[in-house]
């Protein structure tokens, strides 16, 4: 199956690729190799920057929470910005939506995605069906 | 009768709401707002066809879409040189159930 080599990041991603004793390290490894050989655009967006830098900070050290960010700008990885109309659309979604364990920053983060073009999430928790969006698996 | 075989096609408001798939009353509420032309025939609403393409022509993406879509274009491309990839299991948190 062609696809698109855009992929969007979470903050699971971000912290199993860093922690490594997280239970998911490796498979967070494995996809970080495999998008940079596969040369994929990688988007993100400040809010699950925040998140991934509160994780880093809380559990693990605030000195490498720090490196993260430093390291998160200066990196080939594409950060989006959302503006009003972005906020607006995601508060929209999170209001209409049926399921109550849908978060404010999933519903931005699948607004974005979608509006990006970017098809596929890179998650490793529970991804609701928004949009049509995927989570993104290793081809084997 | 010569301007009438050059009189442009003229629509109701139910032909026009067929047209555009929506109800009639939509299509007065367009006419109101002003963002419909239309014309009096007697005391009766018509719509020329020509004021009804250009109403269509409406639809087609606004100016602040197509600048958001561009925005896509360009983006980075990742590779093993990235920074990133220095942070790669630098950390173990202590709860290691997580």
């Amino acid at each position: 199956m062609a696809s698109s080599k855009k992929v969007y990041l979470t903050d699971s991603a971000f912290y199993a690729f860093i922690n490594r004793v997280h239970t998911r390290h490796n498979y967070a490894q494995a996809f970080f190799r495999y998008f940079a050989q596969e040369e994929y655009a990688l988007f993100t967006d400040t809010e699950t920057i925040t998140q991934a830098y509160n994780q880093i900070y809380k559990e693990v050290s605030p000195a490498l929470a720090k490196d993260f960010l430093r390291t998160i700008f200066i990196s080939d990885i594409n950060i989006i910005y959302p503006d009003e109309s972005d906020i607006k659309a995601a508060l929209k979604t999170l209001v209409n939506y049926q399921s109550l364990d849908l978060t404010f920053s999933q519903a931005l983060m699948a607004v974005l995605a979608n509006r990006r073009g970017v098809p596929q999430i890179a998650t490793f928790d529970y991804l609701h069906p928004l949009f049509g969006l995927n989570t993104f698996f290793l081809p084997i | 009768m010569h301007n009438i075989a050059y009189m442009e096609n003229l629509l109701n408001v139910n032909q026009v709401a067929f047209i555009l798939k929506v109800h009639p009353l939509t299509v007065r509420r367009y006419i109101k707002e002003g963002r419909l032309k239309a014309v009096r025939a007697g005391g009766n609403i018509r719509i020329k066809e020509s004021q009804l393409v250009e109403f269509n022509k409406d639809f087609s993406q606004t100016p602040k879409e197509a600048v958001v879509r561009s925005k896509l274009v360009v983006s980075k491309r990742f590779s093993l040189n990235d920074p990133l990839f220095r942070l790669r299991g630098r950390g173990a948190s202590i709860n290691l159930s997580s």
